[in-house]
């Protein structure tokens, strides 16, 4: 088998006293947008933190293509791993491409000024994003959906190999939600560059429809990993939301799609 | 880089206002003449001290402001707003009284300060940092004026002069230390400034942003305190300044968050702009400086909150 993207050995966390994880093993493999997906509260937010390094797990190793991030110093982790939480901070006065030169941070070295390849990259995170012509504005003066990708964008110009999003689309009217899971499949299809994405999804229709690999999980627990349509079945829907369904591919891409019976 | 060369350029017009302005106004060949032969006492005795002084106690105050704004992500949490200044000025006059160094008396009252209300306020909404913030300035004001009724009457004069924000008594040494001391606050920035141009993004995005937040959080409460304490030391506990500036840099140059140069060039214009006229309302007695300041920093607060509430209404 190849190597996988992330390989999760025993991880054991506990948040305020509770225990989120213990003794969780499972290996995300390598392909190009892994969905993660469960009911509320079964840490979907946890695990994307722990990929991220941003919660340091009791026991137990997150590997990154075989190098363990918790002995990676901040920087180091920051130029291979990008982290969006899932509701950004509204930031007044910040302009789309203030924001996404912030991207900058770990590559950027002390006292000097943004470099070429700083500026190439915050050019080319913008044109990936379709910010070009925005990017003057203000973020209180974009859209939701233009928001979320400016926050992309900044991600972007980090120049990392992983980004890692806490359910970008939560707060987007659907053809925003589709054009933002374009935007990823985009990303993760050019040429010359090796970029994942890992991403917590809340929609099964979105995450069937746009997603590599599926990763189901319920209570701490791994229930299903796999393509979408192994991932997806009525079996593993009672498992992760206690719901009896229908799995059927949809007639436009042949996806699955859940139809609850309840 | 604009709003920086604006905002000197700015400071430059307003230093050299303030050297000329006062009870009695000189033209502007005077105050050139006058600021290179040593003789002349009114700008070498009595307006250059001041003048200095108001600058580098506006851009102690305008910096530490930005800065404690930008990591706790809350307008309102200046070291003026949550009783820093008070509580610096409490350490002042109990190391006067222990006979102990001033600064070391200020740096301590206004960490303990800084700690109390950061500790009580956590995790509850702005609006609690600048309550808790209250709480704590009351309590350190009271203990001083209780402290300074104690003390002999020639002290309290010249202390009550000093509560009330005075640059009165300015000195060209003080204002050197203070000007050398943010120097090295600006070197500090400088060097760090790779983790400091994520303040405002949050400790999560800040965190995935490869930012080390323990230091980033020691490096900037311990620069604010030591800021805070050196100004007040200077110029006597200074209100809303360090609250105003920030903003005020903002709006006025279209810099972006955290803006911390803007900030501090702006609390310098300010301070030295109330000082000007503080010389000006009242040439033959010492109207206190602070006083100003409130004038204009209190409206803005006022402002500031009925705004929050017509925004979440």
């Amino acid at each position: 088998m190849k190597q996988p993207l992330f390989d999760i050995q025993d991880l054991t966390v506990k948040l305020g006293g509770k225990r989120i994880y213990s003794q969780f093993s499972a290996q995300l493999p390598d392909v190009g947008i892994t969905g993660i997906i469960g009911p509320n509260g079964c840490g979907k937010s946890t695990l994307l933190r722990c990929l991220g390094g941003l919660t340091t797990p009791e026991n137990g190793s997150v590997r990154l293509r075989g190098a363990d991030i918790g002995h990676l110093s901040s920087i180091a982790r920051a130029r291979q791993i990008a982290f969006l939480p899932q509701e950004p901070p509204m930031l007044t006065d910040m302009t789309v491409e203030g924001l996404v030169a912030k991207g900058r941070t770990p590559w950027r070295k002390a006292f000097l000024p943004a470099s070429q390849a700083d500026r190439d990259a915050v050019s080319q995170a913008l044109e990936a994003t379709q910010l070009t012509e925005l990017r003057h504005r203000r973020l209180t003066a974009l859209s939701g959906g233009q928001r979320q990708r400016a926050w992309i964008a900044m991600a972007l110009a980090q120049q990392t190999e992983v980004i890692l999003l806490d359910e970008p689309t939560s707060y987007l009217d659907l053809p925003h939600q589709i054009r933002l899971m374009q935007l990823l499949r985009d990303l993760v299809a050019q040429k010359g560059q090796a970029r994942r994405v890992v991403v917590v999804l809340h929609d099964l229709t979105i995450a069937a429809r746009f997603c590599d690999t599926l990763v189901g999980l319920s209570d701490g627990k791994l229930i299903c990993a796999g393509p979408p349509s192994e991932a997806l079945t009525p079996k593993t829907v009672m498992q992760l939301y206690g719901l009896r369904a229908q799995v059927r591919p949809d007639p436009v891409f042949a996806r699955p799609v859940v139809y609850p019976e309840e | 880089m604009k709003p920086v060369i604006t905002l000197s350029l700015a400071l430059g017009c307003l230093v050299f206002l303030a050297l000329s302005g006062g009870r009695d106004w000189l033209a502007p060949a005077d105050v050139w003449h006058g600021l290179w032969s040593t003789e002349n006492f009114v700008i070498h005795v009595l307006r250059l001290p001041r003048t200095a002084l108001a600058v580098a106690a506006g851009l102690a105050l305008g910096l530490a402001g930005a800065l404690m704004q930008g990591l706790t992500r809350n307008p309102l949490a200046t070291p003026d707003v949550i009783g820093l200044v008070q509580g610096a000025s409490l350490g002042h006059i109990v190391a006067l009284g222990l006979g102990t160094s001033v600064f070391l008396g200020e740096t301590v009252g206004a960490a303990f300060a800084l700690f109390a209300v950061i500790a009580l306020a956590r995790e509850q909404g702005p609006i609690a940092f600048v309550l808790y913030g209250i709480g704590v300035g009351a309590t350190a004001s009271a203990a001083t004026t209780v402290i300074l009724l104690r003390a002999p009457d020639a002290t309290i004069t010249q202390m009550m002069l000093w509560l009330s924000g005075s640059l009165a008594r300015a000195d060209l040494a003080t204002a050197g230390a203070l000007l050398g001391g943010v120097i090295c606050a600006v070197f500090i920035v400088l060097w760090r400034a790779r983790d400091l141009r994520t303040l405002w993004l949050g400790d999560d995005v800040m965190t995935g942003l490869g930012v080390n937040l323990p230091v980033l959080r020691f490096t900037v409460l311990g620069l604010v305190t030591l800021l805070t304490a050196g100004a007040t030391l200077a110029v006597g506990p200074i209100g809303f300044l360090a609250f105003t500036a920030a903003p005020l840099a903002r709006a006025v140059t279209g810099a972006e968050p955290p803006a911390l140069f803007p900030a501090a060039l702006m609390g310098a214009c300010l301070l030295t702009a109330a000082d000007l006229a503080a010389r000006l309302i009242a040439p033959l007695v010492t109207l206190p400086t602070g006083l100003i300041m409130t004038l204009i920093g209190a409206p803005y607060l006022i402002f500031f909150l009925w705004s929050e509430k017509r925004k979440t209404a």
